[in-house]
């Protein structure tokens, strides 16, 4: 499945079965790159860059689908492809730990 | 000729299944451990932010903003969760295609034969019967084995609960 990103007509051959996948709807996805920036890799395989998470670019969360999720962790210097969701009530107990507020009139 | 009931109690169906489910068990650990690298990732990524931004507007109109420093926070603390996938549903479909025919086939062959000579004659008839009974079956069979993959919630417990403890005196009104 190495190679152009075949989606949802991607069929391979796998142990004497014909194995098909059916595209779902798109979901973030955490692309650790061993080899430098993988957004070339990433946007070959039908994907968006969503966020770059450190200065060398090798880490980036994506926006794709689980089929492509699937063929991006084929290809060579991808480390991981992992699905990743953001939890919002976790994300407003860590502004209120912190102490983040809003607006104060001085 | 075996019949046609007993070509459906040949399928491998209990074979079937049992594959179909170490595929699935597989399949599932596969999933569960590369979820888990993807939260050890999550927690091991520090990214500062910046929490709070102040927006100051002075007597005379002008705005300044200072911001608070940045904090170090991992993409776990964050909100950023992995996601686990879990089968829900799988499904077996064999389809066979049984075809048997018979045929006879009866070939008949007549052959005569006469001779006339000296006051002598001579006459022959001969003849050739087979019969021939052919038996044919065909068989053919497709099986689909369908799963159905679903996010689920991370377990319980993946991240530590977050408990703050606040000493401060109250204030005085």
């Amino acid at each position: 499945m190495r190679g152009a990103p075949e989606g949802a007509t991607g069929i391979y051959g796998k142990f004497g079965a014909t194995v098909q996948f059916q595209d779902g709807p798109q979901g973030l996805f955490l692309v650790v790159s061993s080899n430098g920036d993988p957004t070339s890799r990433v946007i070959a395989h039908g994907g968006q860059i969503a966020l770059r998470l450190n200065g060398t670019g090798a880490v980036v969360v994506v926006r794709m689908t689980l089929t492509h999720a699937l063929s991006l962790q084929r290809e060579r210097g991808i480390r991981m492809v992992g699905g990743i969701h953001m939890n919002l009530e976790r994300y407003q107990a860590l502004l209120a730990s912190v102490g983040a507020a809003g607006m104060t009139q001085g | 000729m075996a019949s046609v009931g007993q070509e459906l109690l040949d399928v491998p169906l209990p074979e079937m299944v049992l594959k179909l489910g170490l595929g699935v068990a597989e399949a599932q650990r596969a999933l569960d451990e590369n979820s888990v690298e993807t939260a050890k990732m999550l927690a091991d990524t520090m990214v500062p932010i910046v929490l709070a931004v102040t927006q100051t507007i002075a007597a005379d109109g002008s705005v300044s903003f200072t911001q608070a420093p940045p904090v170090d926070v991992s993409l776990l603390q964050i909100g950023l969760m992995p996601t686990f996938y879990q089968f829900a549903e799988a499904t077996i479909e064999v389809t066979m295609d049984i075809k048997t025919t018979l045929s006879r086939e009866t070939n008949i062959k007549v052959s005569a034969k006469a001779k006339v000579g000296f006051a002598m004659w001579s006459a022959s008839v001969k003849t050739d019967v087979s019969h021939n009974r052919k038996f044919g079956k065909e068989v053919r069979g497709t099986s689909r084995l369908v799963t159905r993959m679903v996010p689920v919630p991370p377990p319980a417990r993946l991240e530590p609960v977050l408990n703050v403890v606040d000493n401060r005196p109250a204030p005085v009104v």
